[in-house]
């Protein structure tokens, strides 16, 4: 019986793939500049970078939400609580954005590594999803507990936002290097051929 | 419809795919797929011949011409797997990877239940080595979509079809072949009906998919790319890092 399952199991997983496969085949559009836009995309939207760790800080900070709560109605602070719910989601929403970005860009990119490491390529598989996981848990959370539910969030993000800066700077600025090497991905000859 | 029908019905398509292929020139491109569609054509029509003429023999001619099919069928998959993968040489790699552990995975759950039975199990009949074979085929298959799917790899018209022909076949073949392993002779003539039709639908699926050649524009080799990779890797697992960092979590380092 469990050979049984496993099997149906194995067969229905192999039909929903192909059903995907073949959905995603016929929603691609036509053209070698695909590829190049693709790069290109996702490069500038993780050029665009993140919120400003002063306006995180401002949106998950208790202070302004004191002061609305001894200053004003009931109805005003249930909307400021309902847009600083909808700024933090925006925020997560943001972050989730480039990482798919910058998951997109390594992936358009190492295909081509003939001397690709497997095991890291499955370490970098596990880190984006175990990333973009945390992503949606925190989404889910502040979406049903609002931002103010976690209050030693704020600091940690501060911390870690004055380190993605620096790091942000040196990959962007080597990734900008490296995609000027892949054909199809936005280097200048490519430019200079289209 | 009878199942001599069906036979005649399947055997008349394989032609006719075979006979597109070689008038499309699409032949010349998928050796190996056609090959395939090739021996399978003439290992119906012998079963067929076989079956009139000299029936005790019909059963172990089926069973030798399914299991050469279906080593064939594992050749067809490691054949789309370079094709689909010559432009991505690091998406190839992973590719045969992932290959080499299900290969691995299945010599080792293999041996381990040969080791724990002591013996080759008496109820290990030909239905279950088939069942195994085409499940081990379908794990390959499907990791092989997975991987083209993360990639991102484009692979056109043409090997689309052959992969969703092939795949389905597979898929229902794996089920059934467990059902038939379960239930017994009770269901060979249901199990026979459905293999036939799937097979029916996948050159069907063939027939339109491979009606002319549709080349699939591929990106140029890159150059200079050899001696950076892990330094590329490096710097997308220190954004990772940093991500997380930003997110309210220390990244490990």
């Amino acid at each position: 019986m469990i050979q049984l399952v496993f099997s149906i199991f194995l067969g229905a997983g192999l039909i929903a793939l192909l059903y995907l496969f073949w959905m995603r085949e016929r929603a691609r559009p036509e053209g070698g500049a695909e590829a190049l836009l693709n790069a290109q995309n996702a490069l500038n939207k993780l050029k665009g970078g993140l919120l400003p760790t002063a306006l995180i800080a401002r949106v998950f900070a208790q202070d302004d939400l004191r002061f609305v709560a001894t200053h004003s109605t009931l109805e005003v602070q249930k909307a400021f609580r309902k847009e600083r719910k909808r700024l933090a989601l925006f925020w997560i929403g943001q972050v989730r954005s480039q990482i798919v970005s910058l998951r997109k860009f390594h992936l358009g990119k190492s295909r081509f590594y003939a001397r690709l490491s497997f095991a890291t390529e499955l370490r970098l598989a596990a880190a984006f999803s175990l990333l973009l996981g945390e992503c949606r848990i925190l989404q889910a959370m502040i979406y049903l507990r609002g931002p103010y539910a976690f209050p030693g969030f704020v600091g940690r993000t501060i911390t870690g936002a004055a380190r993605v800066c620096g790091v942000s700077e040196r990959s962007i600025a080597y990734m900008s290097l490296s995609s000027s090497k892949i054909p199809g991905s936005g280097g200048t000859e490519n430019q200079a051929a289209l | 419809m009878s199942a001599l029908t069906i036979w005649w019905i399947g055997i008349c398509l394989e032609s006719v795919v075979i006979a597109q292929g070689i008038r499309a020139k699409v032949f010349t491109k998928y050796p190996v797929f056609f090959a395939y569609l090739a021996f399978v054509l003439a290992s119906e029509v012998s079963r067929y011949a076989i079956y009139e003429r000299v029936r005790p023999l019909y059963r172990g001619w089926w069973w030798t011409t399914e299991f050469i099919g279906v080593l064939l069928g594992y050749l067809l998959i490691m054949n789309v797997l370079e094709k689909v993968l010559t432009a991505y040489p690091g998406a190839r790699k992973f590719a045969r990877n992932i290959g080499m552990f299900i290969f691995a995975g299945i010599v080792l759950f293999t041996s381990a239940e040969w080791l724990f039975q002591r013996q080759i199990s008496p109820a290990l009949t030909s239905i279950e080595v088939g069942r195994n074979l085409r499940s081990a085929e379908a794990l390959l298959l499907s990791a092989l979509l997975l991987v083209i799917a993360y990639y991102g790899v484009r692979i056109g018209r043409n090997m689309t079809g052959i992969i969703a022909g092939y795949g389905m076949y597979i898929a229902l073949e794996v089920i059934m072949y467990a059902c038939r392993a379960l239930f017994g002779q009770s269901f060979q003539s249901s199990f026979s009906r459905v293999r036939s039709y799937s097979y029916l639908v996948a050159l069907v699926v063939w027939l339109a998919a491979l009606w002319s050649y549709s080349p699939v524009v591929q990106p140029e080799p890159p150059l200079q790319l050899e001696s950076d990779y892990q330094a590329f890797a490096d710097s997308t697992r220190e954004r990772i890092d940093a991500m997380r960092s930003y997110l309210g979590r220390p990244g490990k380092r």
